[in-house]
């Protein structure tokens, strides 16, 4: 072995000893954000599209969402011995960029260009999107939820009924469901 | 017996000027692993390199010696836990090592 040979070898030791170091998988936060979307869903169906209720329900679900979210990762990066802060900050701002950008969309329904309903579906398109790119920059398991959530946002435009509830069960099971896979892929690697 | 590329022989001179610390492929693979996260625990990087505690603690010194870690003691669940850090020192002449290995391997083919 030549010694450039070598350094290939030695650099292809380290890209395979990279690869081992993924992200980190949290299922409790799938299983959170299934829970908050299973609640808040639904609640268009229930209370109505322009009732404040959803409002006041996503200000304060998305905001404690989010902190327990940033909670669990720390916990679960100080137990597995690997700290991510960087990574932490992007997911955070993929999700504060989302969040930003729904109450901007706010103001569309709030000066009657847009129904409450429309806004309503406008915010799980917005979602569907976010999801779509922390799939292709953060972790490629969100990839299949913003999959599902688009369907959900043309369910909530063509369904006859329940269509914000179709939708929240939707997105709820392919948070749990990708939850559990990354779960048993991290068990196959470890 | 195998013959050294005179290719080789310019590119490695190029290395040798650079830290012969990251001329191990643990060490440098322990430098590449905390630049891409913040911190790591020793157990951890055991388990990611798969090497001996040993093993790994004379690397590890190695690199804080050198001033490329800096390292913090914690406890979970009453056990003593070492973080590594990668310091700017080690981070800047990771990414001159790193740059000349390319330099070099795209020099060669």
């Amino acid at each position: 072995m030549t010694d450039t040979d070598s350094i290939k070898d030695d650099i292809a030791y380290v890209r395979a000893v990279a690869e081992r170091t993924g992200p980190g998988h949290v299922p409790a936060i799938y299983v959170l954000w299934a829970v908050i979307c299973l609640c808040g869903f639904p609640l268009v169906d229930l209370v109505g599209p322009g009732s404040g209720l959803i409002g006041i329900y996503w200000l304060t679900a998305g905001p404690v969402g989010g902190l327990v979210t940033w909670w669990l990762a720390a916990r679960a990066g100080v137990r597995d011995g690997q700290a991510d802060r960087r990574t932490g900050k992007r997911w955070a701002g993929h999700f504060v960029g989302f969040f930003g950008v729904g109450l901007l969309g706010c103001l569309l329904a709030a000066t009657g260009e847009l129904s409450w309903s429309g806004l309503s579906s406008l915010w799980i398109l917005l979602l569907a999107l976010t999801y779509f790119l922390a799939g292709l920059h953060l972790d490629r398991r969100l990839m299949p939820v913003s999959l599902i959530l688009a369907a959900g946002y043309l369910f909530t435009l063509y369904l006859p009924e329940y269509r914000f509830t179709t939708a929240g069960v939707l997105v709820a099971v392919a948070l749990v469901v990708q939850g559990i896979r990354g779960t048993r892929e991290r068990h196959g690697t470890d | 017996m195998e013959r050294t590329d005179p290719a080789d022989v310019e590119g490695l001179e190029e290395l040798g000027s650079l830290q012969g610390l990251l001329e191990h492929r643990v060490r440098l693979a322990i430098c590449v692993l905390l630049s891409e996260h913040d911190a790591m625990s020793f157990s951890r990087l055991k388990q990611v390199l798969e090497e001996t505690d040993g093993s790994l603690g004379t690397h590890l010194r190695k690199l804080e010696d050198s001033g490329y870690l800096a390292v913090e003691k914690s406890f979970r669940d009453r056990r003593p836990v070492t973080w590594y850090e990668l310091t700017e020192t080690g981070r800047s002449n990771l990414r001159r090592h790193v740059a000349n290995l390319a330099r070099l391997i795209g020099r060669v083919g």
